[in-house]
Order: C-alpha cells, then sequence, then structure tokens
C-alpha cells in the first residue's frame, strides 16, 4: 500500500531566475546574476518545439533557439550560450540525443533536461555521461516542463 | 590354419579385405572386395583405387608396416561403378608364407557396428541441429518483436505529445475563456493517457499494471497540470490492474480530480482523498474533497466531466455512487472479471 501526499503551489512569482553558475570547457567559472534563465531546445518534431517554446515563453524562460540536428545543436549551443538545453533523445537524420547531450557538456560545461518518450533505464544509464539535470517523459504538459525546469533551477540555486 | 582355409574366412566377411604389400600392391583381395571393385584389382594397387593425393595413404600403409597392432585410417575408395565410397581402415603389418604384407580392412563409414544405434543418433543430431535453428529463428523474431513493440510504444508517446501540442496551441490561439477551458481539460486528459501509456511501457507485464504506481502517476500527473492548491492524498492497496481497465480508470480518476480541484481547489486547505482497495468483491475507487459538495442538478453532459465519469463506469461494468459527505464523495466499484 502506499500513502503519499501532493502538495501543489503557485509561487507569487513563478517568473525563473538565473540560479547557475556555469563551468566552460576551459574550466573557468562564470556566476552570472539574476535575470532570464535561457534555454536551448533540441527536438525535431517541429509540433513539440513549438509547444516548448510558447510554453518556455508563458513561464518566463528565453529560448535560445531550436535545433533539431547534433550539428544544429552543437553550433547554436555555441553561439548563444544558454543556461540549460531541453533534450530529445531521438533527433533528425537518426542523431542521439544522448551523444549531443555528452558533447554539449564536453564543449561547454552545458547539462541537459532529457524531454523524451525513451525514459527507460539503459537509456538513463547511457546518458549519465552527460550529467543529466533530469527526465521529463513524454507526453507531458506545459505545466509539467514548468514544474520540472522551476525544480532544476531551484536545485542548481541551492548548489 | 590352410591357406584354403585363411580364404574362406576372409570371404565369408562382409567388408572388403586387402592384403597389400608396402608399396599398396593387392596380393590378395576377398569377395567383398572383388564384388565391389571388381576382380581385375587382384594384382593391380590400391592406390588405383583411392581418390588423390595417394600421399595420406601411402603414409597409413607405412605406418601399419610398422606394427602388428591394428590401426584407424580412413580412404575414400573409387568402386567399380565409378561411385565414391567414404571407408574407415583397419590395418596391420602380418607375414605370408615369410614376406610381410599389410592386412587391409575396408569398414563401409554407414554400415557401422550398431546401425540402428548410428541411425537414432543421425536422426537425434538432425533433429538438434532443427531445434537449433527453429530456436535461432524464434530468438531473432522476438528481437524484432521487441524492437517493434518500443518503436509503437515510442511512437504513441510522440503522438500524443503532438496531440497536446496542438490543442496548448490552439488554446493560447483562442480568445474564447470557455474554448480555453475545455482545451485545457482536454489536454489534462491526453496527459493522464500518456501517464497510463508510459506505465503499460514500463510495466513488466504484458496485459497488466501495478494498481498503487497506477494510481499514484495519474495523480500527480493531474495535479501538476491542475495549478491551484491542493493537497491530494493517495491510497491505495497493492493489486494487478489490467491494461483494459487501466485507460478507463485513468480518465476517471483524472476527471474526478479536476472536478475536486474546481470545487475545492479554490478555497483555503482544499484537500482531496484519493484511495484505491481491493476487496473480494473487485475494486473500489474513492474520491472526496472537502469542497462545497455536490450541485442539486448537477449537469450532465456526455462530454463533461461528470458524463465522460459515467460513461466510462458503463464500459468497464462499474458501479458509481456520488453523495455529498463533507464535501463530493464519489465511490466506484468494479469486478475483477473486467480484469481480463
Amino acid at each position: 500500500m502506499i500513502h503519499a501526499e501532493i502538495l501543489i503551489t503557485t509561487p507569487a512569482d513563478p517568473r525563473p531566475v538565473r540560479a547557475l553558475a556555469q563551468t566552460d570547457d576551459k574550466g573557468s567559472s562564470d556566476t552570472v546574476g539574476p535575470g532570464k534563465l535561457s534555454v536551448m531546445v533540441v527536438e525535431d518534431e517541429w509540433i513539440v518545439s513549438m509547444e516548448i517554446e510558447a510554453a518556455l515563453e508563458e513561464g518566463g524562460y528565453d529560448c535560445v533557439g531550436v535545433a533539431s540536428t547534433a550539428r544544429e545543436a552543437l553550433a547554436l549551443a555555441g553561439s548563444a550560450r544558454p543556461d540549460l538545453v531541453l533534450m530529445d533523445i531521438r533527433l533528425k537524420g537518426n542523431d542521439d540525443g544522448v551523444e549531443v547531450a555528452k558533447e554539449l557538456r564536453n564543449r561547454f560545461g552545458l547539462r541537459c533536461l532529457f524531454i523524451s518518450a525513451h525514459a527507460d533505464g539503459a537509456t538513463k544509464e547511457r546518458a549519465a555521461g552527460a550529467d543529466p539535470l533530469g527526465w521529463l517523459p513524454k507526453p507531458f504538459s506545459a505545466p509539467q516542463l514548468l514544474q520540472m525546469l522551476a525544480a532544476v533551477n531551484s536545485e542548481l540555486g541551492q548548489k | 590354419m590352410g591357406q584354403d582355409l585363411a580364404d574362406a574366412v576372409l570371404d565369408a566377411l562382409d567388408e572388403p579385405v586387402f592384403l597389400v604389400d608396402l608399396n599398396g600392391g593387392i596380393a590378395f583381395s576377398n569377395r567383398a572386395a572383388e564384388s565391389l571393385f571388381g576382380s581385375a584389382r587382384r594384382g593391380g594397387t590400391l592406390l588405383d583405387l583411392v581418390e588423390q593425393p595417394h600421399e595420406a595413404l601411402i603414409q597409413y600403409l607405412r605406418r601399419c608396416s610398422g606394427t602388428a597392432q591394428t590401426l584407424p585410417g580412413a580412404a575414400t575408395l573409387r568402386d567399380v561403378s565409378g561411385e565414391l565410397i567414404r571407408f574407415r581402415l583397419r590395418g596391420a603389418r602380418t607375414r605370408m608364407e615369410g614376406t610381410p604384407y599389410i592386412f587391409v580392412r575396408c569398414l563401409h563409414s554407414q554400415r557401422d557396428q550398431f546401425p540402428a544405434l548410428a541411425a537414432k543418433i543421425r536422426e537425434l543430431n538432425a533433429e538438434i541441429h532443427q531445434r537449433r535453428r527453429i530456436q535461432a529463428t524464434l530468438e531473432e523474431s522476438l528481437r524484432n518483436n521487441e524492437v517493434l513493440l518500443r518503436e509503437l510504444h515510442h511512437r504513441v508517446k510522440n503522438n500524443l505529445q503532438m496531440l497536446i501540442g496542438l490543442m496548448a496551441a490552439a488554446q493560447r490561439e483562442t480568445s474564447s475563456d470557455e474554448a480555453r477551458s475545455i482545451l485545457e481539460e482536454v489536454v489534462q486528459r491526453i496527459t493522464a493517457i500518456g501517464s497510463f501509456q508510459r506505465l503499460m511501457h514500463e510495466s513488466q507485464e504484458i496485459r497488466t499494471i501495478s494498481s498503487a504506481p497506477f494510481v499514484q502517476a495519474i495523480c500527480d500527473a493531474t495535479a501538476t497540470t491542475i495549478g491551484d492548491r491542493l493537497r491530494i492524498e493517495v491510497r491505495a492497496d497493492d493489486g494487478e490492474l489490467s491494461h483494459e481497465v487501466g485507460m478507463p480508470l485513468a480518465l476517471i480518476l483524472n476527471e474526478l480530480l479536476t472536478n475536486a480541484a474546481k470545487h475545492a481547489g479554490g478555497s483555503i486547505g482544499g484537500s482531496v482523498r484519493v484511495g484505491l482497495f481491493s476487496g473480494d468483491q473487485g475494486w473500489e475507487l474513492v474520491v472526496h474533497d472537502n469542497g462545497p459538495g455536490l450541485p442539486p442538478d448537477p449537469r450532465n453532459r456526455r462530454s463533461s466531466g461528470l458524463g465522460l465519469v459515467k460513461g466510462l463506469c458503463r464500459q468497464l461494468g462499474a458501479s458509481l455512487k456520488a453523495e455529498n459527505a463533507d464535501g463530493a464523495r464519489f465511490v466506484i466499484r468494479f469486478g475483477r472479471q473486467e480484469q481480463t
């Protein structure tokens, strides 16, 4: 038998603040001040990416852009330097989101929140090297995404 | 033993027998040998009967010439009709009238000492081989089906995600509050279906899902989407729910939680208790909020929340009781016979 309580609260100001201390590929630390948290989306389904962008905007996040391939993701990350990445696993042209996430971690010190229908144990184990921020299994709603991002932001802000 | 007697004994053997000199020259062949290889072979050489190359047979004869103990060997010989036959050889040095010879018996490979046993072994070997081939085919087929199933689950979840995206886009576009509210409810329902789909995928069982994680997952999914202040207490007995029951039950629970959020969620300290209990007669789902209770004449459209609950209860063969008991209390009972 399980017994659990879920407490849902709506914060007075749900807009996220920047709470990440980034480390770039050279190992230097760049502590950022308050402001919009910037998010890069890596998703090859246009309808899904559109919904994510809208949810991010609604939640007060700065969406720096959407990439649908590994190449686009690495290029966008290099130019936009987002605070975090929302990463699908299966990308356009059979590109692998897990490998892209590892590359982003190695090159730019970026961490990903995986948003995927592939959230099984084997995939999570494979993605451990990318040091993921979390997993949001598909299908998810905008409130679920924003709640997850708020939790991630809060966790990172405490570190 | 006289020569005639020796010849008679050798002629009585089933297998071809040769007496050859160190170069393979045939000094004697028995009746079986002449029958198989022709009488003209007498005076010829054993090497004439063997397929090229000869070296292996020459080596074998040399080894036999060094011992009176029988040595095993093998050769493929051509019979009088030109057919090639594989023989197991048994050869040993012997002496006749002071001259050294090599005595060679040609045992037919297929004419085993225990023919029935050998045939059975061959039959079993063939069966094992066949079974291994079938097993390999089945394993390959199983792997393909697993990949296909994973792909189907993945596609279903992605398609549900796209549906949510389309509904949410329509929700943003409309200027009608009513339409926005209806679309939001639809998104919630699809999210509940998605949660059930994920549990079904993660479950190791092909026909059932575990009841306690199921209730928790639907409550979690609905709770996130509701967005109002509402405490949800969840109690669920452990057990198995069939997939046929799981999907409508996910939607029923989502509707009752949404209803609770609408009526009890607005007030301070609003809460709802969700219970799924297993009894002798079957399952009982209880959703009890602490809101103002049911209105005297609740809307009963088929597509409204309560209409949906009633319709899905009918699909499950479940009874539905809605009552006021310090808030709205819904009790849904359904038997285990539906879990097939």
